[in-house]
């Protein structure tokens, strides 16, 4: 009997050996090598460097934890930690996990359970792993709603942390918008020492549609982080388990109803857009057109050089082209920016109408019946193409 | 001494209705991953692999044994399994012994966060339950009381190549055969269940977390899960085919669930479903109309900005309307410039013959005219005074003045501000003064030839001015 197990498991060992995995380049992320983490933890490159940090890399399941930890807060902002470790230019984040505190605009300082709770949660956490995961590594928390950005509360908090932490990030996510746009809505930043100014600007370079009610912050503070590219990585496994998991929750994707889920987030993005057009409607008669100018005239005023005549000066090259530019762009109205809000929600809700449409088409139709459903849908599809905001 | 396997044979189904989230998936396949590499081995069950007598593969060396914990709800027999985490063991022993104040603290942890979420059960890396993980079911059950078993079959070229997803659920139970009862595991089927923002966040992650454009997105994904729909059923269509066709065999559960599928199609028949379908369908498109009415908007607001400066002079920036009165002081101004010179030449030509007809009148103002107090000499120099005066103001004063002038205009024009408005430009106060200076010279030779001519005037009248 024994025998015939061992026989049996010599058997199991033969053929586990022969169908060897390679580790595949993918999966090299997950490998912890110690002596080159110390070597780049003694460099600290990023302590002379405020730009050092370029990319954030973020593992699946830290992903889908955040975003799930997010959502389930809904309308609270939620925080947690995320662990990893720094590579070169980038931060890793192998892992994330959430901390029992709510509401975290409202003050810099965590409360003192929590700080509690993050201590014993990472101490007891080296019984498992043995480095691979990493130290902590940064902080996560969302804007259910209004976006991807660091408020004043946030700047100050994460500028104490680089002080005494670093390298740590910060990680923001809008499950609200997650949910509506059907793509995560993340972003990863890291603020600037004080009094250091970014060359040639900083802050998002993407215009974000944010709520009235934020937006002074969000300008006041944009000047004072800078975000990093985020990468996802996973490993081979995950790749092929991912591609096994969608042969079954294929069928959410076509149960799920975008527009009834986000109903409520609809409600207050159009009452959000119906104050910012009252605004614009009183600052209408302060608009006016600019001449496409060329050239700055030595008069030291900026608004007065972009009505110089265009005769009087050849186009700029190269550098001042740019610095006008840039001068353009901020004279954007309060109206402009109301028509990009309007048309990114339009688009959003044409996407929800879409599927609805589509399993109208699908599960409605009694066989032998025509209905108009096909012409609809291409009617929907030409007025989603028509209102994206590259139209 | 495991003769007989621990798990019920198929016929033997669990009752439990159990619900798997993609991320404890996810977990276990990170927490493999990390093993496998910490150790540097190819083997995911450990690279000094030997055999014990309970079937497990292990290396007692160093912390290789992927087990870990789940978390869940449970409702009756309905369980769902939601998120999971490590567990720390110790292998001191072959069986391995679980940490128990880890695995208490860490399910405390997440229950502060998560306070729905309980311990719900284990998961290992094994291809089938073994004696062994009975052993650490009984661990286990000190904490809950029937911890569902989940095993990763370890990846083989078998696993890969199916479809099917390489996880497979025990639930433990009791088995009382020839008055012995014994742990065993019967197998649970599950199936797959996801929240919206699990899902969204899933296939980001599937697809590599790009951006790209959302229309793109969100059509590519409707047509994946539409095209699974179209697999399925161009199954079944065949499978009736062929059955229709006597190929293949009746089975009549099968066709009277299709039967019973296809009748229930339409979903919904009712009208109170197609006027709700139908008034979402209006608030989209209204949406979509007020995208459209406030780009119009907008564009309409830039022509209209662009008319009005077009077809208006320099406004000051401050908002002030003062075109008009820019304009017509300009207007005069070029009205000055055409009709001074006309003036200023009559001037010379009347005073040209007056100071000729004197010259001839009194001959003797020719010889002496270089001693102006002689009474004719002098009314000579009047004359000549004026003379010279209005020439120089029609030749010389005169168009620079009026050069200056426009050069003044156009740089009214360029900037926007009038020539006298506060904190003009160095440009402009430069040409306010030379205009200044020039205008004042002219009107000064203007006014002695005006002095000249009343002396001139008076003396002829006999008023005044003595005739010695």
């Amino acid at each position: 009997m024994a025998a015939g197990s061992s026989a049996s498991n010599a058997l199991k060992n033969f053929s586990l050996a022969n169908d060897i995995i390679e580790i595949s380049p993918q999966d090299e992320l997950f490998k912890y090598d110690p002596i080159e983490n110390k070597a780049t933890y003694d460099a600290a490159l990023w302590k002379s460097d405020p730009n050092h940090f370029k990319k954030c890399r973020i593992s699946a399941i830290a992903l889908i934890k955040m975003v799930m930890h997010a959502r389930s807060g809904v309308p609270y902002e939620i925080m947690g930690l995320v662990q990893g470790r720094a590579v070169k230019d980038s931060f890793v984040i192998m892992d994330s996990f959430a901390l029992p505190v709510q509401g975290t605009e409202t003050r810099v300082n965590t409360l003192e359970s929590a700080n509690e709770y993050m201590v014993e949660y990472l101490s007891s956490g080296e019984k498992i792993h043995s480095g691979e995961i990493g130290n902590a590594l940064g902080w996560y928390h969302s804007h259910p709603g209004y976006g991807c950005w660091l408020s004043g509360i946030d700047v100050a908090t994460q500028s104490t942390h680089q002080k005494f932490e670093d390298p740590f990030v910060a990680v923001v996510i809008d499950p609200n918008r997650t949910i509506s746009a059907g793509k995560v809505d993340i972003g990863a930043f890291r603020t600037y020492p004080e009094g250091y100014t970014p060359p040639g600007g900083g802050g998002g370079t993407e215009y974000q549609t944010i709520p009235l009610s934020k937006i002074e912050d969000f300008g006041v503070h944009a000047n004072q982080y800078y975000s990093l590219e985020v990468e996802i990585f996973k490993s081979s496994l995950d790749d092929e388990l991912l591609g096994k998991l969608w042969n079954k929750y294929w069928v959410n994707t076509l149960s799920s109803s975008p527009l009834i889920s986000n109903r409520a987030y609809a409600v207050s993005q159009l009452t959000d857009l119906h104050n910012k057009l009252v605004n614009a409607q009183k600052a209408i008669s302060l608009t006016h057109a600019t001449l496409p100018a060329l050239n700055k005239v030595n008069s030291g005023n900026v608004n007065e050089s972009t009505q110089s005549a265009l005769f009087l000066n050849p186009a700029p090259k190269g550098k001042d082209r740019e610095v006008f530019k840039k001068e353009e762009k901020k004279e954007e109205g309060q109206l402009q920016k109301s028509v990009k809000d309007a048309t990114k929600i339009a688009a959003e809700a044409q996407h929800g109408l879409i599927a609805q449409v589509l399993k109208d088409i699908l599960f409605s139709i009694r066989p032998h019946q025509q209905t108009s459903d096909p012409q609809n849908i291409d009617g929907i599809l030409e007025t989603t193409i028509d209102t994206s905001p590259s139209a | 001494m495991s003769e007989n396997s621990v798990v019920l044979p198929s016929s033997t189904t669990s009752t439990l209705s159990l619900s798997l989230h993609p991320l404890p998936i996810l977990n276990i396949s990170e927490h493999l991953t990390r093993k496998k590499l910490q150790t540097g081995t190819n083997n995911p069950l450990g690279s000094t692999a030997f055999s014990n007598d309970y079937g497990m593969i292990s290396d007692i060396n160093c912390n290789e044994t992927v087990i870990g914990a789940l978390l869940g709800t449970q409702n009756g027999r309905e369980v769902e399994i939601v998120n999971s985490f490590d567990l720390a063991v110790e292998e001191t022993t072959e069986i391995p012994i679980v940490d128990d104040a880890f695995l208490v603290s860490r399910t405390q942890q997440y229950k502060q966060v998560f306070p729905s979420l309980e311990l719900i059960g284990w998961y290992t890396v094994a291809p089938e339950p073994t004696i062994l993980h009975i052993a650490l079911h009984e661990q286990l059950s000190n904490f809950t009381a029937t911890p569902i078993l989940l095993l990763l079959q370890p990846p083989t070229k078998d696993t890969r190549e199916s479809p099917a997803l390489p996880f497979k659920a025990y639930e433990p139970t009791i088995e009382i055969k020839d008055r012995k009862s014994r742990s065993v595991f019967v197998e649970a089927s599950y199936v797959i269940e996801t929240g919206e923002a699990e899902r969204i966040a899933v296939d980001w992650t599937a697809r590599g977390g790009e951006g790209g454009s959302t229309l793109l997105s969100n059509l590519q994904t409707q047509r994946a899960a539409i095209k699974m729909l179209y697999d399925r059923i161009q199954i079944l269509v065949s499978y009736v085919a062929s059955v229709i066709a006597g190929k293949a065999n009746v089975d009549h559960t099968a066709l009277r669930s299709l039967s019973a599928l296809l009748s229930s199609l339409p979903a919904s028949d009712a009208p109170e479903f197609r006027e709700e379908f139908d008034t979402e369908h209006a608030d989209v498109q209204i949406t979509a109309y007020l995208a459209s009415l406030t780009k119009s908007t907008n564009i309409l607001n830039d022509l209209v900005d662009k008319h009005v400066l077009m077809t208006s002079a320099p406004r000051d920036p401050l908002g002030h309307m003062s075109g008009r009165r820019t304009r017509a002081r300009q207007m005069f101004g070029v009205l000055q410039h055409r009709t001074f010179p006309i003036f200023f030449m009559l001037s010379e030509v009347l005073s040209g013959i007056l100071l000729l007809l004197w010259t001839l009148g009194h001959p003797e103002v020719a010889s002496n005219w270089t001693n102006p107090l002689q009474e004719d000499v002098a009314q000579a120099w009047s004359l000549a005074t004026v003379l010279l005066t209005q020439g120089t103001n029609d030749w010389i004063i005169g168009p620079l003045t009026s050069k200056t002038m426009f050069e003044r205009h156009k740089l009214e024009k360029s900037e926007g501000k009038n020539y006298n408005d506060v904190g003009v430009s160095d440009e402009m106060k430069a040409l306010n003064k030379r205009f200044g200076m020039l205008h004042g010279i002219s009107y000064l030779l203007s006014l002695t030839a005006v002095i000249a001519l009343t002396f001139h005037g008076l003396w002829l009248g006999n008023i005044g001015v003595k005739p010695y």
